[in-house]
C-alpha cells in the first residue's frame, strides 16, 4: 500500500495537470484557409464522398448527352441556371439560384452545395482544425436546400401537398440516405433519383382488375414523396400493354408534364398518393393481357407513330392479367 | 479601375458597438441561415424597377383622362356596326369603320364580347376584330392581343395579329414578342412577325423566312409577301442583309431621342420586374422578350443594372449579352457593372457581346471594352470574372487584347482559364503566334478538363477565317466532313460525338502549320 501511494499521487498530478493544458491550452492551431477553384480538391480528404457524387447525375448536370441535346449544347443558355448553379449559400436557401461562369463542367457539385460566402464550407461539424475549416449548417438537410432548382418544377410543393413531411420523411430521406442505415457514417452523396430503376420501382405500383368484362390498368404513386414523375420535363413514364402472346406494346397513357411550348398537353403527373386508373376498352383485351410500365428520361419516341419501348425506355413493373 | 470604398470612420464607430452584441447573437441557438451578407458596397444599387413602374403608372393614370359617360344605345349601335361591317359591301364597311371611331373606345367592350363568342359566326367576328383595330385604342388593342393569345381559331388569331399592327398601339410589342415563342399556328407567327416588324422589331424575322421557304404553297406566298414588305420597310436587299442591321441595331431603331408611349414603357419594366419572379418559368419569359427588343430597352436593361435586387442587375445583364450590338447603349452601364462583385462575371460577358465586332465598326467603343475588360483578366480578380472578361475580349475583336491573352494561354493558370483565353484569343482572327492557342483548343476537344463543345464551337469560327485561305478552306471542309455522322441529329450518340470531336482536333493538330502560315 505504501508503494501504491506516491503512484496513485502522480496520476492524480497527470491528470490534473492535463486537465489544465485541456481547459486552458491553446486550442489546435487553425488550419490555413483553402481556396477552393475545384471541387475535385476536396476529393483530397473525403474521396468516399466525391467518389459517390461522381457517380451521381448531379455530377453530370453538365456534361449528360442528353441534357446537352435538350439544350443544344446550352445554346438554351435558360437551363445554365440550375445545372451549373452559383453556391446556394451565396443566393440564399430556399431562393432561386443563379448560373456560375467558371467550374461548369462540375455541374451541380461540392462547391454548388457546401461552400459558404465566407469561403468556409458547410458540413455537419465545425472545425477549424480542418483544412476546409467547416461549419455546422443543418440547412443542408433541410427539403428548401433543394428547392432552388427542385422546386422550379414544383417538386418541393408537391411534397409539401403530401402527407411525407408530417411523416418526417423529406428529400434526403429517400434521396440521400444514411450509408449502411447508421446516421455515424454519413449521407450517400449518390443521391438516386429517377435515374435508379429501384428507386423507380419502389415509386409506384402497377396492377389491374376486372371491372364489367373491361381491364381497368391501375397505376398507384405509393413511394414517391411527389409526383411521378416529377422536376423535369423530359421525364415520361407510360403504360403499354399487349395480348398476351403479341411481341407489339400498344400504348395507353402517359404519366409527364410537358414543356411549355407544348401548349396541347396537359400535366398527367401522377401526385403521391394517387391512383391513375385506365380502362383498356378494346375487344383485343378481353383474355390475357400483359401490362408494362416504362420509364422515358427523354420525353421522345424515335418513331411517335409506333413507340418500341423496350428499346427505347426503361421498364418498371410489368403484370400480366388473365380473367 | 474602381476600387472598393474605404470604411466611413463613423461605419467603424457603429461596427465596435455592434460587435459585442453581434457575438452575444451568434452564441445563441442557430436559426435557419439568413440572406448571406453583403460585401462592402463599392457599387450603388438602387430602387429602380420599383419606382420606374410607380412612377409609370401614375403618369398612365394622368395622362388618359376618364373615359365620358357611354350613350345609352351604344351597345345597339355597335353592334348594328359589326352587322354592316360584316356584309360584302365594300363602302358600307368602309363607313362603318369611320362611324366606329366616332363612337370611340366605349365601344371597344361589345366588340370584344363578339370576337369572343363563337355563336356570332366568322364574318362578325372578323369584323369585331376590324373595328375594334379602326378605334386604335388600348381598350381595343387589348381584346385583339388577347385573342391571339388564347385558344381562337387560326384565322381569327392571325387577322387579330394582323389588324393590331394597323394600329399604334405599340405596347403589345412585349405580350404580342412572347406569343411568338409559344405560337404553333404558322399563319399566326407571319403575321405576328409583320405586326412586331411595324413597331420596330425584326425579331420575327427569322421565323418569317424559314415559312416563306415551306411546302405549303399558300404559307409561302403569304410569309414571302410579308417579308418582302419588311425588306422594303428596312431598307435592306435581303433577308441576311436585314438579320445583320437588326443584329448591330441598324434597322427598327427609332429617331434619336424618341421615347416609346407610356404604356409600352409600363409593359417593358413590368417585363424587366419579373426577372425578379422565383419561378424560372416568368423569368425565362421575360429573358426571352427582354432580349428580343431594341435599343430603347437596352438603356432600360442598362438602368437594371444598378436596381436593388440582384437577380434583376444578373438577368439584365443576361439580356443584354443575348441582345447582341443592339445593346451596345448599354455598354457604360455594363463597364460600371464590372465593379459589382455579384454581377462581375455576366457584366463582363454582355459586354464583350454588346461590343461584338465593335473592333470593325465603333473603334471607340471596342477601345472602352477592351480597356475595361482586359485588366480583368488579372489574378487579382475571381477566376468567373478572368473567364468571362477573356472570352469577351476575343468577341471585341480589338488587337490591343492579344497580350493579355497570349500570357494567359502560356501560363500555368488552371485550364479552363487557359482555354477562354485561347478561345478569346482565336476568335481575334488567326496570326501566326495563334499556335499554342489553338493547339490547347484543339487538345481539349478531347479532354473532360472542359466542356468541349466551347473550344469545337471557337474553332470552328477559327477555321472559316480567311475563305480564301486555300489550307484552311480545305480544313473547314474536311472539319464538317468530319461532322457529318452528326449532322441533323437531335441526339447524337455520345460515342459520335467523341468520334467526331477526336477526328476534328487531329485534322487540326495535323495541319496546324499550314493553317498558320
Amino acid at each position: 500500500m505504501k508503494l501504491l501511494r506516491p503512484l496513485a499521487g502522480l496520476a492524480v498530478l497527470g491528470l490534473a495537470a492535463w486537465l489544465l493544458v485541456a481547459l486552458f491550452g491553446s486550442p489546435p492551431a487553425a488550419a490555413e484557409p483553402m481556396s477552393f477553384t475545384s471541387s475535385r480538391q476536396c476529393a483530397e480528404c473525403h474521396a468516399e464522398v466525391f467518389a459517390e457524387w461522381e457517380e451521381s447525375w448531379h455530377s453530370q448536370s453538365w456534361v449528360d448527352p442528353e441534357v446537352r441535346a435538350l439544350s443544344r449544347d446550352f445554346a438554351n443558355a435558360d437551363c445554365i441556371d440550375c445545372h451549373a448553379p452559383r453556391p446556394i449559400f451565396e443566393t440564399g436557401i430556399g431562393n432561386r439560384v443563379l448560373p456560375r461562369t467558371a467550374r461548369r463542367v462540375e455541374g451541380v457539385d461540392c462547391i454548388a452545395c457546401h461552400m459558404l460566402p465566407d469561403g468556409r464550407i458547410a458540413g455537419t461539424i465545425t472545425n477549424d482544425a480542418a483544412p476546409c475549416r467547416p461549419v455546422e449548417r443543418r440547412e443542408l438537410v433541410d427539403a428548401m436546400f433543394c428547392a432552388g432548382c427542385h422546386d422550379q418544377h414544383k417538386t418541393v410543393q408537391q411534397w409539401l401537398a403530401s402527407d411525407y413531411p408530417e411523416r418526417g420523411q423529406d428529400c434526403v430521406s429517400c434521396h440521400m440516405p444514411h450509408r449502411d442505415g447508421d446516421p455515424t457514417k454519413g449521407r450517400d452523396h449518390t443521391m438516386h433519383g429517377g435515374h435508379s430503376l429501384a428507386e423507380l420501382q419502389k415509386a409506384v405500383e402497377l396492377r389491374g382488375v376486372r371491372e364489367d368484362g373491361l381491364w381497368v390498368v391501375e397505376v398507384e404513386n405509393v413511394g414517391a414523396g411527389h409526383n411521378y414523375p416529377t422536376d423535369e420535363r423530359s421525364r415520361a413514364s407510360d403504360v403499354f400493354w399487349r395480348p398476351r402472346g403479341e411481341t407489339t406494346w400498344r400504348h395507353l397513357y402517359r404519366f409527364r408534364n410537358p414543356y411549355r411550348h407544348e401548349v396541347g398537353l396537359e400535366d398527367t403527373e401522377l401526385p403521391a398518393h394517387a391512383t391513375q386508373r385506365l380502362p383498356i376498352d378494346d375487344p383485343d383485351a378481353a383474355g390475357a393481357i400483359e401490362v408494362g410500365l416504362f420509364y422515358k428520361l427523354s420525353p421522345y419516341w424515335t418513331d411517335p407513330e409506333a413507340p418500341d419501348p423496350d428499346a427505347e425506355a426503361t421498364l418498371v413493373h410489368r403484370v400480366e392479367l388473365a380473367p | 479601375m474602381k476600387r472598393p470604398r474605404a470604411p466611413h470612420p463613423l461605419g467603424a464607430l457603429v461596427l465596435a458597438a455592434a460587435l459585442p452584441a453581434a457575438l452575444l447573437v451568434g452564441c445563441g441557438d442557430r436559426g435557419p441561415a439568413g440572406p448571406p451578407a453583403e460585401a462592402a458596397p463599392a457599387y450603388e444599387t438602387f430602387e429602380i424597377v420599383e419606382r420606374a413602374l410607380t412612377e409609370l403608372a401614375l403618369r398612365l393614370d394622368e395622362a388618359e383622362a376618364e373615359a365620358p359617360g357611354e350613350p345609352a344605345d351604344l351597345a345597339d349601335r355597335t353592334l348594328g356596326l359589326v352587322s354592316v361591317a360584316a356584309g360584302r359591301d365594300v363602302r358600307l364597311a368602309e363607313v362603318a369603320l369611320e362611324e366606329v371611331r366616332e363612337l370611340g373606345p366605349p365601344a371597344a367592350p361589345h366588340l370584344a364580347e363578339v370576337l369572343a363568342d363563337e355563336g356570332w359566326g366568322d364574318a362578325s367576328r372578323g369584323a369585331a376584330a376590324r373595328l375594334l383595330a379602326a378605334l386604335d385604342a388600348p381598350e381595343a388593342a387589348e381584346p385583339l392581343l388577347a385573342t391571339v393569345e388564347g385558344d381562337a381559331p387560326a384565322w381569327l388569331k392571325a387577322s387579330c395579329a394582323w389588324q393590331l399592327g394597323e394600329t399604334t398601339q405599340d405596347w403589345v410589342l412585349p405580350r404580342l414578342l412572347l406569343r411568338l415563342k409559344y405560337e404553333t399556328d404558322p399563319q399566326t407567327v407571319v403575321w405576328i412577325a409583320r405586326t412586331l416588324a411595324v413597331f420596330d422589331c425584326y425579331a420575327g424575322l427569322d421565323g418569317l423566312a424559314s415559312l416563306a421557304a415551306s411546302d405549303d404553297e399558300a404559307l409561302r406566298a403569304e410569309a414571302g409577301g410579308v417579308l418582302a414588305e419588311l425588306l422594303e420597310r428596312s431598307g435592306t436587299p435581303d433577308v441576311a442583309a436585314l438579320r445583320t442591321a437588326w443584329w448591330r441595331g441598324e434597322a427598327g431603331a427609332p429617331p434619336a431621342g424618341a421615347e416609346p408611349g407610356l404604356r409600352r414603357q409600363l409593359e417593358t419594366w413590368r417585363c424587366i420586374a419579373a426577372l425578379r419572379e422565383w419561378q424560372l418559368r416568368g423569368v425565362d419569359d421575360a429573358r426571352f422578350v427582354l432580349a428580343r427588343l431594341g435599343p430603347w430597352t437596352a438603356e432600360r436593361l442598362g438602368l437594371a443594372l444598378t436596381d436593388e435586387d440582384g437577380y434583376v442587375r444578373i438577368h439584365a445583364g443576361q439580356c443584354l449579352e443575348r441582345m447582341g450590338p443592339r445593346g451596345r447603349v448599354a455598354a457604360p452601364a455594363l463597364v460600371a457593372a464590372l465593379d459589382d462583385p455579384h454581377q462581375a462575371a455576366q457584366a463582363a460577358a454582355a459586354l464583350g457581346s454588346v461590343a461584338a465586332r465593335a473592333a470593325e465598326h465603333e473603334p471607340a467603343l471596342a477601345a472602352r471594352a477592351l480597356a475595361a475588360l482586359a485588366p480583368r483578366t488579372g489574378a487579382e480578380h475571381p477566376m468567373d470574372v478572368r473567364l468571362a472578361a477573356a472570352r469577351a475580349l476575343g468577341f471585341v475583336g480589338d488587337d490591343g487584347a492579344r497580350p493579355a491573352l497570349v500570357a494567359l494561354v502560356a501560363s500555368d493558370e488552371p485550364v479552363e482559364l487557359r482555354a477562354a483565353a485561347a478561345e478569346g484569343l482565336v476568335r481575334l482572327g488567326p496570326t501566326p503566334a495563334d499556335a499554342p492557342a489553338v493547339r490547347l483548343l484543339a487538345e481539349l476537344l478531347t479532354s473532360p478538363a472542359v466542356d468541349p463543345a466551347v473550344p469545337e464551337r471557337a474553332l470552328a469560327a477559327w477555321l472559316a477565317e480567311e475563305p480564301d485561305h486555300d489550307a484552311r478552306a480545305a480544313a473547314l471542309a474536311a472539319w464538317t466532313e468530319a461532322g457529318a455522322a452528326t449532322e441533323g441529329q437531335d441526339f447524337p450518340a455520345v460515342e459520335l460525338l467523341r468520334e467526331r470531336r477526336a477526328a476534328r482536333a487531329a485534322l487540326v493538330l495535323e495541319r496546324l502549320d499550314e493553317l498558320l502560315r
